[in-house]
């Protein structure tokens, strides 16, 4: 259902603008407020998991080697495929900084950046999700239900944490939530950082 | 860009410190949806309005594939090599 509603929006906006108009500037004033609005409310999301720092320290502070190994295994294998593709690499690291988050990286990168490297964020990011849900199962048992979840980024905080939950068990269901959370939060953090 | 990380933490504060009743709650639920649906009706208008990306759209897609999969690949090598490192699965034991 939602996807369909996404896939609308997308397809809707694009048709829109093929047929209808120039890039405008105030749809670009349009975007960057739509953005910090929904940054801010997916900050209001993160803030009020208020036991998420108790929850930490009962299963020790290791556990954020999670969160921190999917970003930087991340970013490392998207700057490797910058190179495959003759790509700048710091565009390139960004586009896997978006972690599966393709909303934010795709309108991030469209705003920061140029359009271009906004889409193939949207779209690298979106296959991502996909390639997260396809693979899970295969990921859980040939890598184990821990290393499984790194293929989610940022998702496994909602749109892959139902699969997680039903494919391993909940103390990794918990881990695998947690580490989406962190990676939430950095997106907005990191693509700045890489793309500009 | 300093708007966005503003909106984050600012965000994060007031989810912090606020007690949200789940009748704004379930608000702020639909307001993100609305935006999340304007902003990628905008961004598809940006890429629409662009007759040089629709015409890259195809390479544009490969590239997205080959960075995806790098990146999944990626991040499973690096935790993979974490869960080892930091024997972050050492417990699991009494799940079996």
């Amino acid at each position: 259902m939602m996807a369909y509603a996404i896939a609308a929006s997308v397809l809707g906006g694009f048709l829109a603008g093929r047929l209808l108009f120039e890039p405008q500037a105030w749809l670009d004033t349009t975007v960057t407020y739509a953005l910090a609005l929904m940054v801010f409310l997916v900050g209001v999301d993160i803030g009020k998991n208020k036991n998420v720092l108790s929850e930490i320290r009962e299963l020790g502070i290791r556990i954020m080697a999670v969160p921190i190994a999917v970003a930087g295994g991340s970013i490392i294998g998207a700057a490797v495929g910058g190179m495959l593709l003759a790509m700048p690499l710091r565009e390139a690291a960004a586009v896997g900084a978006g972690f599966g988050w393709y909303s934010l990286s795709g309108v991030m990168l469209s705003q920061l950046h140029s359009v271009e490297l906004g889409a193939t964020a949207f779209l690298a990011n979106v296959i991502r999700e996909i390639m997260a849900l396809i693979l899970m199962p295969l990921l859980v048992r040939y890598l184990g239900p821990l290393v499984a979840i790194a293929a989610g980024g940022a998702t496994t905080m909602d749109s892959t944490l139902p699969m997680i939950t039903k494919l391993t068990d909940a103390k990794t269901a918990l881990v695998a939530f947690l580490s989406g959370l962190v990676l939430t939060g950095l997106v907005p953090v990191l693509i700045p950082l890489l793309a500009s | 860009m300093i708007l966005i990380l503003c909106s984050l933490i600012f965000g994060i504060l007031i989810g912090a410190t606020l007690k949200i009743p789940p009748v704004a709650e379930k608000r702020l639920g639909l307001l993100l949806s609305a935006t999340l649906f304007l902003m990628l009706g905008a961004l598809g208008a940006q890429m629409g309005a662009n007759s040089e990306l629709v015409h890259n759209l195809p390479e544009i897609g490969w590239r997205a594939l080959l960075l995806a999969a790098l990146a999944v690949a990626g991040s499973l090598a690096a935790l993979f090599a974490a869960e080892r490192v930091f024997r972050l699965s050492h417990t699991e034991g009494e799940h079996k």
